[in-house]
């Protein structure tokens, strides 16, 4: 099954961006993972005609990056991050937990198809650890219950977007110049002298 | 007037959108900028002196003097390829204030003029980031800040977004034009290859990141010297600081580069979580040396942090109190490096293949009596031989947790147990292979 006249068009857009065709190729993979859902040997085959690049061009960017999917996913696609500032905070009582709760291990996909797991490396969030994304949208500070409340909802089929962070989390003491400073201030000030380290 | 600076409308809602950014002074810069002569815009840009904030220090107005004079065809590629273990300020930039980063590359186009085209590099796990980049790129285009005849003077840009697809590679920035140029994410030789010479299709092509582009606007507002009045001499401006792991208020703080980490952890981030006592901390991100209580009061500049013995790197600050066991931890971040290389070299592929093996061992009480030298041997093998920074990174946490915990190392190999009494476990149980 060819790939559809619009996403034909938004490809040769893609492909105009750049100085050569072969430059778009990780940009047309995107929109072949989108129509497709993973990218097989025929859709490499498509993308490489598309691209008047050789299939063994394809294959071989695809089985670099982990994001293009060799084979197809679940509805929702789970990934906990487990690099160092979320493994301090627990991301693996979290993996352990998940994979309690849905009977299948890191890399697998509910029997329904409906949801895949994966442990996943530093996802950018580290602040507000520990972290996971449903397709790619964050999840912070997770705990088993805002698992239970996430599960629920792909139970209810909903769509599920990124947590965006409260301004509070991170206010910024006072005294410290992010605001605008009058001509004159210094703005490098000495804060109050912090606390000593508890012995 | 000095300031504001880049995080201060981050938590304004609706700044993503053109119409609040606008109302909060954006694009102000851009028709300055608009409105200089383009050598006194570099002139201030090096005068401004803005260390590179993605790892090196190195100065933009100094990688823009490495371009070769008469070049017709220049890129301008942001890197936002973001997956440095414990950084995450891009992010915040590229999700809430997306239109701040395109005004600063179209400034940096209009200042290196032949300039057509430029890319911006997002990790693939950022898909909001993309989204809103992409959002951003389409209102600013609309309201004639980019495309042809920007503004009226004569001067024609884009800018695309280019979507990584999960590799950490590709933010070494070889391998990130590898990766654009549609091939696997390795890195190249340098020389030939240097970015500014030989980038994109042999042209060309100045790699930044996200947070050292944004710093052009206050240069261009308030000009090199208002700018310098933050920071000290060698680094002047502010940073964005990642602090994340066991303190009570992780979060990205923006404080100049005079702050000392112990002012980051108790003035900014509120102390140690749950007040237990501080052990240890990684003060740029997973590949960098890391700290003890005693370098604490470093001040946080690339010089200084430099003379302390590690590197202010991304300022991905993880910080560990007392319960973490070292060995754990070093296994996480050396999983981190052997999953995520790129395998061109063999130290680097081979090498952090058998650290992980070797300490995953250990940390299950398998270990064995000569391995804790044997990893050091290891780390020998690797130094100065790898490809790229990536295999060089790899044997930091490995060399620095053993040479300043090796009591706990050798504890683990002669007791088969760890001597901390730890809240979570840190690493897989599932033997590497
Ligand atoms: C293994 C490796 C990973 C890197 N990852 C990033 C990254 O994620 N983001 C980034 O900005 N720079 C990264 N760098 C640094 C880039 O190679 C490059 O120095 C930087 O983008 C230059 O921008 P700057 O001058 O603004 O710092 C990485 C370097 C190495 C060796
Ligand atoms: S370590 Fe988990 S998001 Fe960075």
């Amino acid at each position: 099954m060819p790939l559809s006249e619009a996403a034909l068009a938004e490809c040769h857009e893609l492909i105009a961006r750049y100085p050569t065709a072969k430059c778009a190729l990780l940009q047309i993979l995107w929109v072949a993972q989108r129509e497709y859902g993973s990218i097989n040997q025929d859709v490499m085959r498509e993308v490489a005609e598309l691209l008047r690049i050789r299939p063994v061009e394809v294959a071989d960017v695809v089985s670099f990056y982990f994001m293009y999917r060799k084979q197809p996913m679940g509805t929702y696609t789970i990934s906990v991050c487990d690099t160092l500032s979320c493994a301090l905070l627990g991301a693996f009582n979290l993996i352990d937990y998940l994979e309690g709760k849905l009977g299948i291990k890191c890399g697998q996909t509910t029997p329904d198809g409906r949801i895949s797991l994966e442990a996943a490396e530093c996802l950018g969030a580290c602040s507000d650890a520990p972290v996971l994304t449903v397709d790619f949208y964050h999840q912070l500070k997770v705990t088993p219950e805002k698992i239970d409340e996430l599960l629920a909802r792909m139970e209810r089929g909903e769509e599920i977007g990124q947590e965006m962070r409260p301004p509070e989390w991170w206010e910024t003491p006072t005294g410290w110049p992010t605001t605008p400073m009058p001509d004159g201030q210094n703005p490098n000030p000495q804060p109050n002298q912090p606390t000593q380290v508890p012995k | 007037m000095v300031g504001p600076r880049l995080y201060h409308y981050l938590d304004v809602p609706g700044q993503h959108t053109l119409e609040v950014y606008e109302r909060n002074g954006g694009y102000q810069a851009l028709k300055k900028a608009l409105s200089m002569d383009r050598a006194t815009l570099v002139d201030q840009v090096k005068a401004a002196a803005i260390r590179g904030r993605g790892g090196a220090g190195f100065p933009m107005g100094n990688k823009w003097g490495t371009i070769p004079p008469g070049s017709t065809t220049i890129y301008i590629t942001c890197n936002a390829d973001e997956s440095e273990p414990g950084t995450c300020s891009n992010r915040e930039v590229l999700e809430r204030d997306p239109h701040q980063l395109i005004e600063s590359m179209i400034i940096c186009a209009y200042a290196l003029e032949h300039v057509r085209t430029c890319y911006i590099y997002i990790r693939g796990e950022y898909r909001l980031g993309a989204e809103r980049l992409n959002q951003a790129i389409q209102d600013a285009r609309a309201q004639g800040y980019l495309g042809d005849n920007i503004m009226g003077t004569g001067f024609n840009l884009d800018i695309w977004v280019f979507r990584g697809a999960g590799a950490y590679i590709c933010g070494e920035e070889t391998a990130l034009i590898e990766s654009i140029e549609g091939k696997r994410g390795q890195p190249r030789l340098r020389p030939p290859y240097f970015p500014t010479v030989m980038g994109i299709t042999n042209k060309p092509t100045v790699v930044n990141n996200v947070e050292t582009i944004i710093n052009i606007i206050p240069v261009v507002l308030y000009g090199a010297d208002g700018y310098k009045a933050y920071g000290t001499e060698k680094s002047p401006g502010t940073k964005l600081y990642c602090m994340s792991g066991h303190i009570k208020k992780p979060g990205v703080y923006e404080a100049p580069f005079t702050v000392t980490l112990r002012q980051l952890i108790w003035d900014f981030a509120g102390g140690m979580l749950n007040d237990r006592k501080f052990k240890t901390l990684i003060p740029g991100g997973a590949s960098f040396q890391w700290f003890t209580e005693e370098q604490l009061d470093t001040v946080m500049g690339f010089d200084e942090v430099r003379a302390a013995g590690s590197n202010l790197g991304s300022t991905g600050i993880m910080v560990m109190d007392e319960t973490t066991c070292v060995v754990d931890a070093a296994l996480n971040l050396v999983h981190f490096f052997a999953h995520e290389s790129c395998g061109k070299c063999t130290p680097c592929r081979e090498g952090t293949r058998w650290l992980e093996q070797i300490i995953w061992r250990i940390e299950h009480g398998q270990g064995r009596a000569g391995e804790v030298d044997q990893l050091l041997d290891i780390t020998d093998n690797m130094d100065g031989k790898c490809f790229c920074l990536l295999g060089e990174s790899a044997i930091v946490p490995v060399r620095s947790s053993i040479s300043l915990f090796r009591e706990e190392w050798d504890h683990h190999v002669t007791h088969k147990n760890c001597m901390v009494q730890r809240d979570y476990r840190m690493s897989s149980t599932a033997q590497p292979h």
